[in-house]
């Protein structure tokens, strides 16, 4: 894996390369299948959709910009899902149907409203996939100790000291090699994580 | 207490250092900083935890990849497939993620609030409880499974209520139900497969004191604990369904499921009925604690094959296969079992009860032999089976720039035709993460077609490559026309010299067969016996043809104890640079002396070649000892898992592949396609993988 300081938003906004839309390609393609799964009556297009969604994403990924406030990716993700979605039941005689009782229209109108259950679900699935799928991403870049050490710590919370027990290191060490994995999710992960 | 000159860094700055928020700069300097000094560590130990934490915590504990990757079935969740409000707010458990679903309803792990116990909730379909006196029924059930008490039953605690939606609240356990792990490592060698069956039968046992019976003992009710501890799942609950044979849940992939000719599905829960006792599946009301010897028996079957034992045809057909038929022997699917363990298998699976063991005890008892009296350590990678399913397999190579034209039909998308060259390697990646099985051929192939190409098949030209390279009955790697014509060449050298080098097994393939022949890579001198003579043996049983490759032509020399003993060189078939990838179906690195396969020797750019070769086609690629070294060198293995071990620092490797493989410390490591064994001692267990996996592949 090539190691660019570069945010994978950046990359694929100012240098596109095969590796980093190959990143963006597994890391969103689990995520949005798994939300058509849930939502929408399984459909062979569902293929097709999330390809739509993901070449929307290719395509206007200039034209999408950093904001201070949280969540503007996955919101600026959702729309284009949204746009997608109903583009597709437009398209379609025969309409796509919602899970459950839903109405189809009914379930994108309120995945729109930001204040909607389905919209925190969407934020809250989005959040712990893509920082799930980013740590697997920089994970080799670690030596084990030092991955050890920092899911101890950060993931599964344990006191450091209990850690540097456990390892045989120092907490000093424990301390570094949590802010040093930290350092590079935030690295890699601007703009798609807050 | 280290002392340290340089001023401490603000409380503020180390706040940022904690979480990881520090420029790259101030980083440096904060690092050095507190690599010596005690007194911020102090200070660090009380920065509480900031939201990237918080929130990488809830991904960690909570990513819901079954929910995200569709590994397993599953059926629309009520209320929309979401958590259920009344859930999520529950003032007792806090749900921390979904484990799974099924056709009972969905399993969440979950935190009791106040006791701070982790525990799984599993949730029941509303289907099941919409009658009151469904939830009464489900509320004795549950009652009588509390009573149980045993290390191989898991605990139920209580049953509980979030609004209309019933649950019942089990202990968490942390492991892998026996049919995904059957489904990722293949059959189980024999003396584990036992002790499972063994731990199993215990745990029933004790049930049957209880006067219960399971009723739905299968693979997927089996978890496999990471200390190799069985937990039998669902007691009670099978019955839950059965009491309304009207409104059986079957899970809709089987349309005219519900009752067929007289048969009543009231026993089975959903799904195939792969594992229902005949007795069970004729008049499910009047089972008793022999159904479940049978179903355990189904289960060791599935455990030694790695398939039920009638794995063909419709839910009808297969309820009446249990009643009527005989399951093929399992010794043509395995071979070399032990007799005793046949007929113990043979005995469980008696088609009348009164000629089955007729307790689980019983089955304990005769399994004894069979099975260590401690649990065998899985040293499978646990997290990386549970990984898999979401790390596509295939590399991504999208299409050069200035490739030729898209010949690909119209697909009505505008934003797709718009994108021109990134459709199809998008669209095949797409799908590289639906894990469909039907599909899978097929895509595996538009994909392999895509890689060979080297990315320069535009979507039209990619279609009909598939189709040229489906041979008509055969599969990925197979023997198809298109293939045999690519590998003419190859072919007669290779299959002729094999036969030259060694007795051909009789039931080796002919020429031209390349998905019987394998390719075993062996050093030039240092041959490590303990790796080559146990994959050879096994692999020339199992039917599979033998070429020997290596740097040179000359006969290769064993290692010194070998030699001493007398044991003769290794005929060499032909050089690394002649073989070919088309004609075999996999290529093993075997250990030894192996300088001239790592960088810096002398064949290491055929080594590259065939490796990438291999992988291109989907074909198997083991290693093991020294050989995890040279595959570990090469490009294709970038990102991919290797069992690590000290040949890595004796060929001075690892700092080379340390940020580019993942060394993994297990005795086996399974990345598809490739299979890497730590060393000589797992050589007899990794030559029967590597034939497991090659008869799954050639069944395909």
């Amino acid at each position: 894996m090539s190691e660019t300081s570069a945010s994978l938003l950046d990359r694929l906004r100012d240098n596109p390369d095969e590796e980093s839309w190959r990143q963006l390609v597994e890391i969103y393609t689990p995520l949005i299948r798994g939300w058509l799964r849930r939502h929408l009556q399984p459909s062979a297009d569902t293929d097709d959709l999330i390809q739509d969604v993901l070449t929307v994403v290719v395509r206007r990924i200039r034209e999408f910009h950093r904001e201070p406030r949280v969540g503007a990716f996955r919101r600026w993700l959702k729309t284009i899902t949204i746009n997608c979605l109903r583009d597709f039941w437009k398209s379609r005689r025969n309409k796509p149907r919602a899970t459950g009782n839903s109405d189809f229209l009914e379930v994108l109108e309120q995945l729109a409203d930001p204040g909607s259950q389905l919209s925190q679900l969407w934020d809250q699935e989005h959040d712990k996939h893509v920082t799930h799928q980013l740590l697997e991403l920089i994970r080799t870049q670690f030596e084990e100790t030092t991955w050890q050490a920092f899911q101890r710590v950060a993931l599964d919370g344990i006191p450091a000291d209990e850690v540097a027990r456990e390892l045989g290191v120092t907490v000093n060490v424990v301390f570094i090699s949590k802010s040093r994995v930290l350092s590079k999710l935030r690295q890699v992960g601007a703009g798609l994580l807050e | 207490m280290a002392k340290v000159a340089s001023i401490h860094p603000s409380h503020e700055q180390l706040a940022a250092f904690s979480s990881g928020a520090l420029s790259p700069a101030e980083q440096a300097v904060v690092e050095q900083h507190v690599a010596h000094c005690d007194q911020c560590c102090e200070t660090l130990k009380a920065v509480p935890a900031d939201t990237l934490i918080e929130r990488l915590r809830t991904a960690n504990t909570s990513v819901d990849e079954t929910l995200l990757t569709d590994v397993q079935p599953r059926v629309a969740v009520p209320g929309g497939g979401s958590l259920p409000k009344d859930l999520a707010e529950h003032p007792r458990y806090r749900i921390v993620k979904q484990l799974g679903a099924g056709g009972m309803g969905v399993v969440y792990q979950a935190v009791h609030r106040m006791m701070d116990r982790h525990v799984a909730l599993k949730v029941i379909s509303r289907k099941l409880t919409s009658k009151p006196q469904a939830v009464e029924r489900f509320r004795l059930e549950v009652k009588a499974a509390a009573k149980l008490n045993h290390p191989n039953i898991v605990a139920a605690h209580d049953a509980e209520q979030a609004g209309d939606l019933h649950f019942l609240v089990m202990e968490y356990i942390e492991g892998i139900s026996l049919d995904r792990f059957v489904e990722k490592r293949g059959p189980l060698p024999v003396l584990n497969a036992c002790n499972y069956v063994m731990q199993a039968a215990r745990g029933l046992q004790h049930a049957h004191e209880l006067k219960m019976v399971h009723r739905d003992i299968k693979p997927a009710n089996l978890m496999l604990t990471r200390k190799g501890q069985i937990k039998v799942l669902d007691f009670g609950l099978a019955r839950l369904a059965a009491h309304d044979p009207g409104e059986t849940t079957m899970s809709g992939r089987d349309a005219g499921g519900k009752s067929a000719g007289g048969l009543t599905l009231a026993g089975t829960i959903l799904g195939t009925p792969d594992y229902i006792a005949p007795e069970q599946a004729e008049e499910s009301r009047a089972v008793d604690i022999r159904a479940d010897i049978y179903s355990l028996g189904c289960t060791l079957y599935f455990l030694l094959t790695g398939q039920p034992p009638y794995p063909q045809g419709s839910i009808t057909e297969k309820l009446e296969s249990h009643i009527v038929s005989r399951p093929r022997p399992v010794g043509e699917l395995r071979q070399s079992l032990p007799d005793d363990v046949v007929q113990i298998l043979d005995k469980m699976l008696a088609r009348d009860p009164a000629d089955r063991f007729q307790t689980p005890a019983e089955v304990v008892q005769a399994m004894a032999p069979w099975s260590k009296s401690q649990p065998p350590k899985d040293e499978w990678d646990f997290a990386a089976l549970e990984r898999e399913a979401a790390t596509p397999t295939i590399a991504y190579l999208p299409p050069r720039t200035g490739s030729s034209k898209s010949t690909r039909p119209a697909s009505g998308n505008a934003v797709a035709d718009a994108l021109g060259p990134f459709v199809a390697p998008l669209r095949n990646l797409i799908r590289r993460h639906r894990r469909s099985v039907k599909a899978a051929a097929v895509i595996g192939l538009a994909g392999l077609a895509l890689w060979l190409g080297s990315s320069l098949v535009p979507w039209g030209d990619l279609k009909s490559s598939v189709v040229s390279l489906v041979p008509k009955s055969s599969a990925i790697g197979g023997s198809g026309d298109a293939d045999r014509g690519l590998g003419d060449r190859g072919q007669s050298g290779g299959s002729a010299r094999t036969a030259s080098g060694r007795v051909a097994s009789s039931q080796a393939g002919e020429p031209g067969d390349s998905w019987r022949s394998v390719l075993l890579v062996v050093p030039n001198k240092m041959v490590w016996m303990g790796d080559y003579k146990p994959v050879r043996t096994a692999l020339e049983s199992g039917g599979y043809s033998v070429t020997v490759a290596s740097s040179l032509r000359t006969s290769a020399r064993p290692d010194d104890d070998s030699r001493k003993n007398g044991v003769p060189d290794v005929p060499v078939d032909l050089t690394v640079s002649e073989a070919r990838a088309t004609d075999y179906a996999m290529i093993v690195f075997i250990g030894g002396d192996v300088s001239e396969f790592v960088p810096g020797g002398a064949a290491v750019e055929p080594i590259q070649r065939l490796v990438s070769d291999f992988a291109a086609e989907k074909k198997f690629v083991g290693s093991i000892c020294a050989g995890n070294v040279v595959l570990a060198a090469t490009s294709s293995m970038h990102g991919r898992r290797v069992a690590d071990n000290q040949y890595f620092e004796m060929y001075k490797v690892r700092a080379k592949v340390r940020d580019k493989v993942k060394l993994i410390s297990n005795s086996f490591v399974l990345d598809e396609p490739f299979l890497s064994a730590k060393d000589f001692s797992n050589a007899a267990e990794f030559a029967d993988k590597l034939v497991w996996a090659l008869d799954r592949r050639g069944k395909k």
